[in-house]
């Protein structure tokens, strides 16, 4: 590693804990030849802040579940190497679970339950 | 706030994991009359290793070809170590489960010739006859288009982000599962008269850096099945394969590093090299060089870079840039018609400045399938009543390497009769009752995480330093003094470091520390039985390389090692000769594939 750095600014928000807005927050990354975006956020959350919320699985284009904006635009980020002071947020027209996170969705069919019920414990 | 809820669902057959096995349970156990629930820790219809593979699923369709055929080629490649009876089942039943993926895809799902047969290809080292079905080199994601299509069209419901923590059992029978639902950070009791492990191996306990899968294959259920109650099998035999290292073009599927193996025009005029520009894959299998079975270029590669002769990123180079341009050129973009990948992989490494054609490839080892599992019947049934096993979580049907091309069919062809076994299971039992005092102790558990306050170790840096000693100690080549070592350290991090553990993230929804902290107990459960299966294990044999005991040793080792929970909690080990059909293990040494001395 060369000591040189890169900013990257991601969305952070937490509606679960009533956060109607977000902010992008700032992190600097060491560079190595070839980081890609998902690089730099799952460096951000074993290294500096676990709370980071971002959603990925396979790495190679396959999944396509690590989309986000990437200065504005969707992009899987697996596949765009870092520059310095990008900018990511969430897919806009999901809901936001947390960061970086939307919901892809759940598909529930009550009727077909004889029990799918909350219950508080 | 979601926190104290806890939702409770009833259904008769629960999938966990909504990938190749997973689909085909869920659709099947629907078509069997059981209501079924999906449920995946990932996104559904996109976790797991099947949407990752790349090119071949292999199946015995052609005219020269028969499910024998593919039957002695599995148990030979398997150095005779599989389990007879399934890779019967699994080589009879591939045609048909094809051919119905075929339909579920509008007949699109695979790519056909002039006849309006299977296009078939060559599949990697180790088959005996052409019994590739593909779909250029997205066979994977369209075989998971395909199943998520007929999901839909069953209305089958599943939910996603659902990190199942138990499985439920009640006197020897299953009764449901226990989760964490993370995207909302809710507790969840399924309750289900069957439930079908579909969660994929557990290649991703070594570092995600030494691992071609995807993130949701952590190991944690193979723990959890083991707790319940279930026998483990083969857990010693992982699969390394050599891929590509340098971080530059890790980003493109792995399938691009042994793509060139299979072609002959690009193995004459390629080289496989050291970081001393030696040659070195016919020093360890001079029949094959270049095409060898994976395990051994996977050996050769490490040993290689463990004598000193390896690359800045632990492997060795694949070297294209002796290859003449227009060889180069006809055989990356006229593959198959030009269609889809090997072209794209060129012009992902174009986009990322690396020119394959004038650079070496820097190539190492990593896990990328593990044969290990659940013990299963020929209902895919484990040891536990309606706990069933499907995929890559189900041991036994690869034995010691599995051939190129043989994992899609495994995972869609036996996860085909799990959905249809425990569908009718499902329609014997009563079901049990999932106990109240169970279900509340579990949901403490998980949430005493995030209530707990101090300071202490993250369950992040442990899950790393737990990845690391897989790779230091349990990886491509073992011995009794590293596997020992390794062994009182899992131990050690199970009764000490866990303990310790606290999360400085609190957030309720999608927070990774907490699932980790959740699921890291399991992982090293699961740490345990390969180290304890390896160590069992005094021979060198297929992809398990001790170089304490580095012969294959026929007389003593053709028998699969079995691991299980004793009564009193402790790990118990057995051996069982392997189950045979029609082989005999010994007829067929000669033919296997062997490393050079």
């Amino acid at each position: 590693m060369s000591g040189r750095t890169l900013t990257i600014k991601a969305h952070r928000q937490d509606p679960d804990a009533g956060e109607t807005d977000g902010h992008l927050e700032e992190y600097t990354i060491p560079y190595w030849n070839g980081i890609k975006v998902l690089d730099a956020l799952r460096y951000i959350q074993e290294e500096i802040d676990h709370s980071l919320a971002v959603r990925w699985s396979c790495r190679i284009e396959d999944c396509r579940t690590c989309q986000m904006l990437v200065n504005g635009k969707a992009m899987l980020s697996c596949q765009i190497p870092l520059e310095d002071g990008m900018r990511v947020e969430p897919l806009p027209r999901f809901r936001l679970i947390r960061d970086l996170v939307v919901d892809f969705g759940e598909k529930m069919d009550t009727s077909e339950y004889s029990k799918n019920e909350f219950t508080d414990s | 706030m979601t926190s104290n809820k806890h939702r409770q669902i009833e259904t008769d057959v629960v999938v966990i994991g909504s990938g190749g096995a997973g689909g085909e349970a869920a659709i099947h156990a629907r078509k069997g009359g059981a209501r079924v629930l999906i449920v995946d820790r990932g996104t559904f219809g996109r976790s797991g290793g099947t949407i990752t593979a790349g090119h071949t699923c292999t199946a015995a369709v052609g005219d020269d070809d028969s499910p024998e055929l593919h039957f002695r080629d599995t148990v030979i490649g398997g150095y005779s170590m599989a389990d007879q009876r399934l890779v019967e089942i699994y080589a009879n039943e591939a045609p048909p489960t094809l051919y119905e993926l075929d339909e579920w895809g509008r007949g699109q799902t695979f790519r056909k010739d002039e006849n309006g047969e299977f296009n078939l290809v060559w599949p990697p080292g180790g088959h005996s006859r052409k019994r590739s079905v593909h779909y250029g080199f997205m066979t994977g994601p369209r075989i998971m288009w395909a199943l998520r299509r007929e999901i839909q069209r069953l209305d089958i419901p599943w939910m996603e982000n659902i990190l199942v923590t138990s499985i439920l059992t009640h006197e020897g029978r299953v009764s449901g599962i226990a989760a964490l639902d993370w995207k909302a950070g809710a507790f969840i009791t399924v309750k289900a008269k069957a439930v079908v492990l579909a969660a994929g191996g557990y290649a991703m306990l070594w570092p995600f850096r030494y691992s071609t899968n995807t993130v949701e294959t952590a190991g944690d259920v193979h723990g959890m099945a083991y707790e319940a109650g279930a026998e483990m099998v083969d857990m010693e035999f992982i699969q390394f394969v050599p891929t590509q290292a340098d971080p530059r073009i890790t980003h493109i599927n792995p399938t691009l590093t042994n793509f060139p193996g299979w072609r002959p025009k690009l193995r004459e005029h390629g080289k496989f090299t050291n970081s001393k520009g030696e040659g070195f894959l016919a020093a360890y299998d001079d029949v094959r060089a270049w095409n060898t079975t994976r395990d051994i270029r996977s050996y050769a590669i490490y040993n290689e870079v463990r004598q000193g002769r390896g690359t800045t990123h632990g492997g060795c180079y694949m070297d294209l840039t002796t290859v003449p341009p227009d060889v180069m050129k006809h055989e990356f973009t006229q593959f198959q018609g030009g269609k889809s990948v090997p072209r794209s992989y060129m012009v992902r490494c174009e986009r990322v400045g690396f020119d394959i054609s004038k650079e070496p490839m820097e190539v190492a080892p990593k896990a990328h399938f593990t044969g290990g599992g659940v013990r299963t019947d020929t209902r895919m049934m484990s040891t536990v009543q309606g706990l069933f096993a499907a995929g890559e979580i189900q041991g036994g049907v690869h034995g010691a390497n599995r051939l190129g091309g043989n994992a899609l069919t495994h995972v869609v062809a036996l996860g085909r009769i799990a959905g249809q076994e425990a569908a009718l299971y499902a329609g014997r039992s009563e079901g049990t009752a999932v106990s109240d005092k169970i279900s509340f102790a579990e949901q403490s558990k998980i949430f005493g995480w995030i209530n707990q306050d101090g300071k202490g170790e993250s369950p992040i840096r442990l899950r790393i330093e737990m990845q690391e000693k897989m790779w230091d100690q349990v990886g491509i080549i073992r011995n009794e003094e590293n596997l020992k070592s390794a062994i009182s350290w899992f131990k050690e991090a199970k009764a000490d470091k866990l303990p310790r553990l606290r999360l400085s993230a609190k957030p309720k929804t999608f927070n990774l520390e907490w699932a980790t902290a959740v699921t890291l107990p399991r992982q090293l459960d699961t740490c345990l039985l390969v180290a304890q299966a390896a160590l069992e294990r005094r021979e060198s044999r297929g992809n398990h390389h001790r170089d304490d005991c580095m012969a294959m040793d026929n007389d003593n080792w053709l028998k699969n090692i079995y691991l299980h929970k004793d009564s009193n909690g402790a790990m118990a080990t057995h051996t069982e000769p392997v189950h045979v059909t029609t082989i005999d293990p010994r007829e067929v040494i000669d033919e296997r594939p062997h490393i050079n001395d």
